[in-house]
Parts: structure tokens; C-alpha cells; sequence
């Protein structure tokens, strides 16, 4: 393999963690840089030390790998920070364009197929994939396993939460461990998977806590610091690491809370992502809070968890169970009722008074784009946009583009609170 | 017993007429005239050139975007075939070919005899086509077959972020208005459509030798984008934009000669 | 071709019926129920046990405008399921009494959302299928099934027996022996059937009760058997993608020079070639639930490389030139699909060529210069030998 790439994006992230972190004031933002780059330290020295990894895709447990003594990696998150840390968007692109791969499919995708044509990826032990999120998600596994001949296993997931669900997908993750021993020739550690566990169930603690913290007014977190959780949520599960950060948010948030304070100086408007932003930057975020005074104060899909609780004692089912309750697994699978019902909730909690949906290239979930918009008009009395974009393309729709539209939007929010405080 | 080779484009027409493996005349035509006229124009043209009556003709083989309404031929031949025929031809170490044509560009593998292997059509849209830089050549108030020249002058490296016509028609009047020089729009629109030529022949992997083929590769500048991308010298026809039309000729005499054997 | 088969002419009447289709008229007339449903793994046995008529949906054999439908699904949601929903939209599915999907693809999912938010059909359902064909798999999709079956026989108040059960398996099955008899008969040297014609065969499969079905296939096929149709050596192809029902495309790919000799269809070969069990002393409800796990896998099923073996030998079997994959824009199962399976039918020397299409497209323009090209290298792979 060749790891230039990946030792070269490592570079580049340390460089703007040293340059970055003099600068931060928000510890949340310090625990961000540290830890995100630790994640991928760690990656690398399996790498050179020659340590088993596991490649898998977001929603496959990584507690597991951990009690299992293997590194593992995220496939598609990774690439994705590989490549926006190397501005290497077009080779990416242009590689997997090669292989076959058409426009017309998720652009992450085709970044993490690229990655795997270069052989750019860490060459793991084997492959993980799973049958959530969305058809291109389930489906790319299978080729990034064919591309780097390695065993992979499929983690089948029930349509919805059940409770013969439940027990389905715990049976599969008791499969998946029974792969990982044939492979690698390693055994389970039950008792570490169960101390990775508790830690999981600590973390999603912290995490529906500040879920909770974020109902204050003015709105305590940035929303860069959402997206950010949820990824450090599925690279870190299980870890200290994960723990930290959860703490470290928490308390950064629950200061501000105590204080009255807000994530911005001057809020003006409280808004709702409803679906994945380009994930290449955060500038947009960061523009619409220091301009408009625009900030996100809830995300349906990365920061509503379902209510049951997570029981350690039962690592499988715990396993199972945190996939159904985990925001984004939640309301991209099933029906989509789940994810109108709990946006409508969370419009009246957080005090929302307008919500943006993501319109990205290619994604199918974007069926769902009209039912939330009249949901969200009939049930909630708020308005929604639709941004076209592209997740990780910085060049199919511009940042410039997107911001036209949300200017426009943003006026249209203002006349609205202005005509109601009248 | 001559044959003739009929490429009808969507921008322009070709003929072509040979007698034993050599060309005897050839003629390019705009397409005007629309449906199998067009087709008839041009072949009459290359006749008189040659001299020659159509009822000369032993065979007739048409190719190109419009022979399905050319009644005339023996039988229709894609361009594609047609492509890697006429460029083994000219050059039988030619393995790998990029035509960029008025309309669509393609890529082409083809073996030691000539015959095709693989290949792939770009997409729907005219980006990293020929009509691509007509628009462009229009705005900037260029001729076409002076770009080539022009963006030799270019002095600095311009990107155009997108490959389709529409947005890179809006980018292309924004630099002109931002006072860029023409020669560096008209190098960064040659660097675009290297690249849409590179990412096709990335798709069928490129072997050597290469040739370019169609209008475009007339363009210089175009071509010295495409050697740079790929780095490798493409061999280039004395008219790169017949050789669809030779391909058909070729095939047209392969099957005069099956008729004499047979 | 050089004899037409007269037995065709009963599919092509039906077809050009669509949506509400004589034998679904009469279906109503005499006051039965019927469902409508769109997704691969519908169980049609068990509604028909039901009693109820099962319809696959479409949409037109043609690219037609969207505009009803793209209100409703964003134009990321492929154009199959879009022309589905307009012709909906339209009122035209308005004679139905259920409308039924699986979680088959993103697409099917939304599209039943959709569906059920806007203009639900006075009985809505909706069944889960798994990935795999594990035991776990099979205890859980067996429950899935049986719970299903109760909420069909709540909302049409009859009992679903065994028996009924069975007498449907039978006669789903029946239609599968003929659809086997029909590709036995098409990996002749000189199929007597064109890829085109089949499609319309399989077009009318879902729009009329599978007994009255049956009697038409069996007789086109005792006229296809004797028929002495124009042998010839032109490329035999495959064609594999989604769901496909423009017989039109099909024959713009068979008049550049090739015959369709077989598919990997959803609508075709994935549905109509394996059978389910009538062991007498099986559960009809396992031997559903088993066949629905174990049938020629479509894209969604693990692991991946049964379904590419199953095309592979299919490929063999057929003595098939080359493949030609339909991916309708935005069809991500098919997209990936496409890419692991072609690399493998090159690894036998198979070429396979893939089109970008629309639903309902006809094979014009460029797709017939790719097509055309692909027929030459062929026939040129063939001469050099």
C-alpha cells in the first residue's frame, strides 16, 4: 500500500492542531483538535508497528475491535478527513470515476472508493460493513473489500426497532465476533468489551445531557461542536477518549448554561439542520452565526436519541440496542415517521424558527425532503429551505451559492419574528 | 472499384472515397442540411473531386450520429469501430485513441489488428467536447481554429471549477469582466477539457501508442494539454478530424474484398 | 425473425392496457380485492392465499415527464420510482385497494412514505426482509412473515389457510416451471423468443391472476417450440439491472445486430427461476419465508458473491457474448452492483458494456452508438476467436 497519502493528511492535521490550538479559547474546540488527531495517530502507528487493523463503516460497534486488542478505523469517515486534509478532492474523485464509479452516487463514496483504488487506505486485517444508512453506505463495502482482497463481513440490521429486532441484530453481532476470531485468530475479551460498553452507555449519557442543556436560550454549543460529537461519538465508542469528550462538551456547555450565556454573542435566530451538511467545512455554520446571528441549535439527525437506556450487563443486546437508539441509525432506517415525529418535537423544545434540509447530490434519503417540509409547515409553523449541495465536492454547488440562498432565507426568517413580535 | 466512408457528425459531415487502400478524395462539410442530406452533400463532393459517379462506388458505408437515416449504405458502422479502424490505419501501433468531437468524445481501446476492445462515451452533457469551446471561442470573440495559438500566450494557470457549458459560459464572461487575459481562459479551457479527456482514458487505462483523434485535436493547445496530463506523445493524423469516414471506407473494403472471395 | 408468434398478441393486448389492465377490471368487477406493490420480496402467494389480486406497479413503457411525481420526491429518488408515484398522482392506480412495499432499496422505502402520507390506499403494508439467509435470518423473517399474514387477514377479515397456502404455491410455481421451459428453449442456438418479447411477457405476469397467466405462457410456448424461426449467429447478450419494462429498449439493442437471450432481472429471471418447496409436510409459511431468502439474490442480499456465481452460471448456461447492465440514474444498489459484476464477467472474457438511463427509456441516441459498438466488438472477439 501506499501510505504517503495517509502519513502526508496525518502532517497536515497535526500542523493545524499546533497552529490552531494557541488560538482556541473554547475547550470543547482544544478536546476536538486533540482528540480527532489522536484518533488518527493511532491509526498510523498500527500502521508502522504492524498492529491488526479493522476497517469498518460508522454504526459497526468499534468497542468490539478494542476488547479484541485491534485498531480499528473508520472507512468512510476517514477517507473523507484524509482527503479534505489533502485537498485532494479531484484525484479522489477522478480515481473512482475511473474504476466505474459514476457521478450519480454519493460523492463520500466515491472519495472512499478512490482511497481504496490508490491504495491509499490502511491495509486492514478486514472489513466491516453494515446495511445502515442508505444503499450506497451498504453497498461500497463490498467493493472496498473486492479492491483490497481482504475478508469482509456484512452486518445485517433489521428494518426497525423490535424487540425480535433486537434480538436479530444482537445474534449478528455475536456472528460478527465469531468472524473476528476465525480471522484473526484473536478471542473476545468479554469482560473488556463489557468495561467498553459501560463507557458507551456513559457517553450516550453525556450526550442526551447536553442534548437537554442545548433546549436553553440563548443556545450554549456551536453546531460545528454537534457534528463534531457525533463523529467523536462513533470513532471514540467505547474509549476514554470518547468519555473525555463527552465530559469536556458537557461541562464547556452546562458552564454557559449556568452563566446565561450563549455559543454566539448575539443570537437572533434558532435554527434546525434536518440532514447532513457539506461536511467539508463549517465555514457556512460559521458565517450565518457571526453575520445573522443564525445559529443551529438542534440536528434531528445527530442529536435526537431514542429513549431506551442502554444496559451494559448484556453487551450484545447493549450493542443492538444503542444502534436503534443512536440519532442518525434512528431516523434514516425505518419508517420515516421517527424522523418527522421527533423533528416536530424538537421545533416546539428548542424554540426553532426555521429549519434548513441539505439537499445532497445523489442522496435518495432526500425522498423524504416534502413530507418533513409540510410536516414541519402544518405541525410545527415553521419554514424549511432546501440547500442543494454536494457533501463532500466543494465544486458542484459553491459556498457562495449556498450562501445566496441562505441570505435570503435568513431575511425572509427575520420579517417573520419581527411581524410575530409586533 | 472504389468505395466511400460517410461520417456524419452533429457538427460537421465527412467523406471519404478509396480505391485499393488509398485515399483518393475527402471532403468536410458543415451539417446544415439536416437527415440523410447532408450525408449525400458531402459524398458528392468527395465524388466530384475524385471524379468519380456515385454508381462507381462498390460500397458505401456510413458511420456517425446520423447514420441510421442515411439509406444509401451497405450497412452502419459505429463511429467508435470506425475510429479505431481508420487510426490503425495510420498508425497500426496505436492501442489506445481519444476522439473529442463536436458533440461527444470517446475513449478506444483497440489490438495489433485494429479492432476494438473497449470504450467508453462521456455522459449526456457537452463538457470536454468540441462544442464546449465553440461557446467559449463565441464569447471571447475568437475563432475556433485560433485557440490553439492563443492560449500558447498564457501566462498563468486558470481553473474553471466546472466542466458544463452553462456555468463555464457565466465563469468565462465573469474573468473576461474581471480583465483576465483571453489566452489564460482559453488555456484553462483547454485544461479542462484535458482533464475531462484524461479522467475517460484513466477509465480505459491508456497503452501505448496513443493517438487523438476528431476536431479538437487540431487545436495545439488542447493537444499540449492532454500530452501533459497523460504524459504521453500523441500521434496525430494529417487530418484528424476524417478519420471516422476512413474507418468506414476500410470497412467498405473489407467487404468488397469478402464479396471477391467468397 | 421470420415468423411472428401469434401467442404473443394476448401479453401485447394486456400491455397496452396499462395501468388498469382488462384482466384487473374484471378482477374488480366480480368484487375481489386488489394490491398493488412495487419492491422486490412481496410475498404475492400469501395475498393471493388472501384472496386478493397482487399487481407489480410501474410506471409507462416510456420516458414520460415527472412533474406530479418530482413534487413529492426529490430528483435524487430514481425515475422508476418517481414514474410510479405520477402515474399514481395521475389517479391512474386509483383502482386499488392496498398498495404493499418492502424496505427493497432507499427508493421503494420513501417512495412508501410518501405513499402512505399523501394518498393512502384504504389498506397499507409494508414487510421487512433481511439480508441474509442465516438461520438467525430465517427465524426472524419467518415472524416477520407470520405477523404479516395476521395483519392481512385483520384488515381482509378471511382467514389465510394452509391450504390456500398451498393451492397459491402451486400455482406461483406453475408460472415459474413455464418461465423455466421458455429460458430452456432461449439457450438454443436459435432462440425462438426475443429478448423484447419476453420483456413483454414478464409486463403482463403482473398485471392479471397467474392462473389465467399460466394458460397464455404454456400456450406461447408450445407455438415458440415448434416455431421455425430465422436461426442466426448474431451476439447473444444478457441484460441485468433493476426492474426493466420498455420492450422497446430491448429491441433497439436487438436491432443493432444481437439477440437478449437472457436477464437478471428483477421482473425476470430473479423472480421467475427458482422455485418453493411443496413439501407436503413443510409449513407453506417456512417454505415462503425460506424461498424469499434463498431465491437468485438481488444486489441488496449478502453475501454479495451467490447473487455474482448465479449470473456467472446463468451466463454459461445462455453461452452469452456479452452484458449489458441498465442502471437508472441514482440507482445506488445497481450502481455498486454493476461495478463488482462487470470486473467479473471481464475476468471471463465476457465484455459487458453499462448504459446511464432513465426509467421507461428506449434505447436512442448515444445508447445506441454504445450499444452498436459493443455488438462490433463482439462480433469481432467472435470472428478472431
Amino acid at each position: 500500500m501506499d501510505h504517503s497519502l495517509w502519513l502526508k493528511a496525518v502532517k497536515n492535521l497535526e500542523d493545524l492542531t499546533s497552529h490552531v490550538l494557541p488560538k482556541v479559547t473554547s475547550s470543547g474546540e482544544k478536546a476536538y483538535y486533540e482528540l480527532y488527531t489522536a484518533y488518527f495517530q493511532k491509526v498510523t502507528q498500527a500502521m508502522t508497528e504492524g498492529k491488526e487493523i479493522a476497517a469498518h463503516s460508522t454504526f459497526v460497534p468499534p468497542e468490539i475491535f478494542h476488547a479484541m486488542d485491534m485498531v480499528p478505523v473508520l472507512i468512510v469517515s476517514s477517507s473523507g478527513a484524509m482527503t479534505v486534509c489533502t485537498r485532494n478532492y479531484k484525484d479522489a474523485m477522478e480515481t473512482s470515476r475511473g474504476y466505474g464509479v459514476p457521478l450519480e452516487t454519493c460523492s463520500a463514496h466515491r472519495i472512499q472508493l478512490g482511497h481504496f483504488v490508490k491504495d491509499w487506505f490502511p491495509k486492514p486485517k478486514l472489513i466491516v460493513h453494515m446495511g445502515a444508512g442508505c444503499d450506497a453506505f451498504s453497498s461500497s463495502g463490498g467493493v472496498s473489500a473486492d479492491l483490497y482482497d481482504c475478508p469482509d463481513f456484512y452486518l445485517d440490521v433489521p428494518w426497525e426497532y423490535s424487540e425480535r429486532g433486537l434480538k436479530y441484530l444482537a445474534d449478528e453481532f455475536g456472528r460478527l465476533i465469531e468472524f473476528v476470531e476465525k480471522v484473526t485468530g484473536r478471542k473476545m475479551d468479554w469482560n473488556r468489551l463489557k468495561e467498553n460498553i459501560a463507557r458507551t452507555a456513559e457517553m450516550t449519557r453525556l450526550y442526551r445531557e447536553i442534548a437537554e442543556l442545548r433546549k436553553a436560550v440563548p443556545s450554549p454549543m456551536e453546531s460545528r461542536r454537534a457534528w463534531q460529537s457525533y463523529w467523536m461519538y462513533w470513532i471514540n465508542a467505547g474509549t476514554p477518549e470518547g468519555v473525555k469528550w463527552f465530559t469536556i462538551v458537557r461541562d464547556e456547555v452546562k458552564g454557559r448554561v449556568e452563566k446565561g450565556i450563549g455559543a454566539i454573542p448575539n443570537e437572533k435566530l434558532r435554527l434546525l439542520d434536518l440532514f447532513m451538511p457539506p461536511q467539508f467545512s463549517f465555514r457556512l455554520q460559521d458565517w450565518m452565526a457571526k453575520d445573522y446571528g443564525a445559529l443551529f441549535v438542534n440536528e434531528s439527525i445527530v442529536f435526537q436519541w431514542g429513549e431506551e437506556e442502554i444496559d451494559p450487563s448484556n453487551p450484545l443486546e447493549a450493542l443492538a440496542m444503542r444502534y436503534f437508539m443512536a440519532p442518525m441509525t434512528r431516523c434514516i432506517m425505518g419508517s420515516s415517521k421517527d424522523f418527522i415525529n421527533d423533528s416536530i418535537k424538537v421545533v416546539r423544545e428548542y424554540k426553532i424558527d426555521g429549519a434548513v434540509f441539505w439537499a445532497q447530490n445523489a442522496c435518495r434519503q432526500s425522498g423524504i425532503i416534502r413530507s418533513l417540509k409540510d410536516a414541519l409547515s402544518e405541525q410545527a409553523g415553521i419554514p424549511t429551505l432546501v440547500v442543494d449541495c454536494d457533501i463532500m465536492d466543494p465544486t458542484f454547488v459553491t459556498v457562495e451559492e449556498m450562501q445566496q440562498k441562505l441570505k435570503d432565507f435568513i431575511e425572509i426568517l427575520s420579517e417573520r419574528i419581527v411581524r410575530r413580535s409586533n | 472499384m472504389p468505395v466511400a466512408g460517410i461520417d456524419i457528425g452533429s457538427r460537421t459531415a465527412k467523406a471519404v472515397i478509396m480505391e485499393g487502400e488509398k485515399i483518393i478524395s475527402s471532403h468536410i462539410g458543415e451539417t446544415i442540411l439536416k437527415g440523410p442530406e447532408v450525408g449525400i452533400a458531402v459524398l458528392n463532393e468527395s465524388l466530384k473531386l475524385a471524379g468519380l459517379k456515385i454508381y462507381d462506388m462498390e460500397c458505401i458505408i456510413p458511420t456517425g450520429y446520423g447514420r441510421f437515416q442515411f439509406t444509401g449504405g451497405e450497412k452502419h458502422i459505429s463511429e467508435i469501430s470506425c475510429h479505431a479502424r481508420g487510426i490503425h490505419w495510420y498508425f497500426p501501433t496505436v492501442r489506445t485513441i481519444m476522439d473529442i468531437g463536436g458533440q461527444d468524445s470517446k475513449a478506444i481501446k483497440c489490438d495489433s489488428d485494429g479492432r476494438l476492445t473497449n470504450f467508453i462515451l462521456n455522459s449526456k452533457c457537452a463538457g470536454g467536447t468540441g462544442r464546449f469551446l465553440e461557446v467559449i471561442a463565441d464569447i471571447l470573440e475568437v475563432p475556433v481554429d485560433k485557440l490553439g495559438e492563443l492560449s500558447l500566450l498564457s501566462r498563468q494557470d486558470i481553473s474553471f471549477s466546472t466542466v458544463c457549458v452553462i456555468f463555464a459560459k457565466t465563469e468565462a464572461l465573469n474573468m473576461l469582466r474581471d480583465g483576465v487575459p483571453k489566452s489564460d481562459i482559453v488555456a484553462g479551457l483547454h485544461d479542462s477539457i484535458a482533464k475531462v479527456a484524461a479522467s475517460m482514458l484513466a477509465q480505459v487505462t491508456v497503452e501505448k501508442d496513443f493517438s487523438l483523434t476528431g476536431g479538437v485535436a487540431k487545436n495545439s493547445g488542447v493537444v499540449a494539454k492532454i500530452k501533459e496530463k497523460i504524459g504521453i506523445d500523441p500521434l496525430i493524423a494529417p487530418d484528424p478530424q476524417l478519420i471516422g469516414a476512413v474507418g468506414a471506407a476500410l470497412f467498405a473494403l473489407d467487404r468488397v474484398r469478402r464479396r471477391q472471395t467468397a | 425473425m421470420s415468423q411472428i408468434l401469434k401467442t404473443l398478441d394476448p401479453f401485447k393486448k394486456i400491455n397496452t392496457e396499462f395501468p388498469f389492465a382488462s384482466p384487473i377490471k374484471d378482477w374488480k368487477k366480480s368484487g375481489g380485492k386488489v394490491i398493488g406493490f412495487f419492491g422486490g420480496d412481496v410475498p404475492e402467494e400469501i395475498l393471493s392465499a388472501a384472496g386478493v389480486l397482487p399487481i407489480w406497479l410501474r410506471g409507462p413503457c416510456s420516458e414520460v415527464p415527472l412533474d406530479a411525481a418530482n413534487a413529492y420526491l426529490h430528483m435524487y429518488s430514481c425515475s422508476h420510482m418517481r414514474s410510479i408515484f405520477e402515474i399514481a398522482l395521475k389517479g391512474d392506480y386509483s383502482y386499488l385497494d392496498g398498495v404493499m412495499s418492502t424496505p427493497y432499496c432507499d427508493g421503494t422505502r420513501r417512495l412508501y412514505d410518501v405513499w402512505e402520507r399523501y394518498m393512502p390506499a384504504p389498506a397499507m403494508l409494508f414487510l421487512h426482509t433481511p439480508h441474509k439467509n442465516t438461520s438467525e435470518a430465517e427465524a426472524f423473517h419467518y415472524q416477520n412473515i407470520e405477523e404479516f399474514v395476521e395483519s392481512l387477514e385483520r384488515v381482509f377479515q378471511k382467514k389465510i389457510t394452509d391450504e390456500a397456502l398451498r393451492e397459491a404455491i402451486r400455482t406461483y410455481n406453475k408460472t415459474r416451471k413455464l418461465f423455466n421451459r421458455l429460458f430452456d428453449l432461449r439457450k438454443k442456438n436459435n432462440p425462438p423468443v426475443l429478448g423484447s418479447e419476453v420483456i413483454e411477457i414478464y409486463n403482463a405476469s403482473a398485471m392479471m391472476p397467474r392462473k389465467d397467466f399460466n394458460i397464455l405462457l404454456e400456450n406461447l410456448i408450445n407455438e415458440a417450440k415448434a416455431a421455425d424461426r430465422m436461426p442466426n449467429n448474431c451476439p447473444r447478450l444478457m441484460i441485468n439491472g433493476t426492474a426493466l419494462h420498455n420492450p422497446e429498449y430491448v429491441k433497439g439493442i436487438e436491432d443493432l445486430g444481437s439477440i437478449v437471450v437472457a436477464d437478471s432481472l428483477l421482473n425476470g429471471a430473479m423472480s421467475f427461476t427458482d422455485l418453493i418447496s411443496e413439501d407436503e409436510n413443510t409449513d407453506p409459511l417456512l417454505a415462503i419465508t425460506r424461498y424469499y431468502l434463498n431465491k437468485f439474490p438481488a444486489p441488496r442480499m449478502v453475501p454479495s458473491e451467490a447473487r455474482f456465481n448465479r449470473i456467472l452460471e446463468m451466463a454459461e448456461q445462455f453461452h452469452v457474448d456479452g452484458m449489458i447492465t441498465g442502471v437508472v440514474r441514482y440507482c445506488a444498489p445497481h450502481i455498486y452492483d454493476e461495478i463488482r459484476l462487470s470486473k467479473r464477467f471481464e475476468a471471463r472474457g465476457i465484455p459487458s458494456l453499462r448504459l446511464d438511463l432513465e426509467y421507461g427509456m428506449a434505447a436512442t441516441g448515444q445508447i445506441k452508438t454504445r450499444v452498436q459498438a459493443f455488438v462490433e466488438m463482439i462480433e469481432e472477439r467472435k470472428r478472431k476467436g
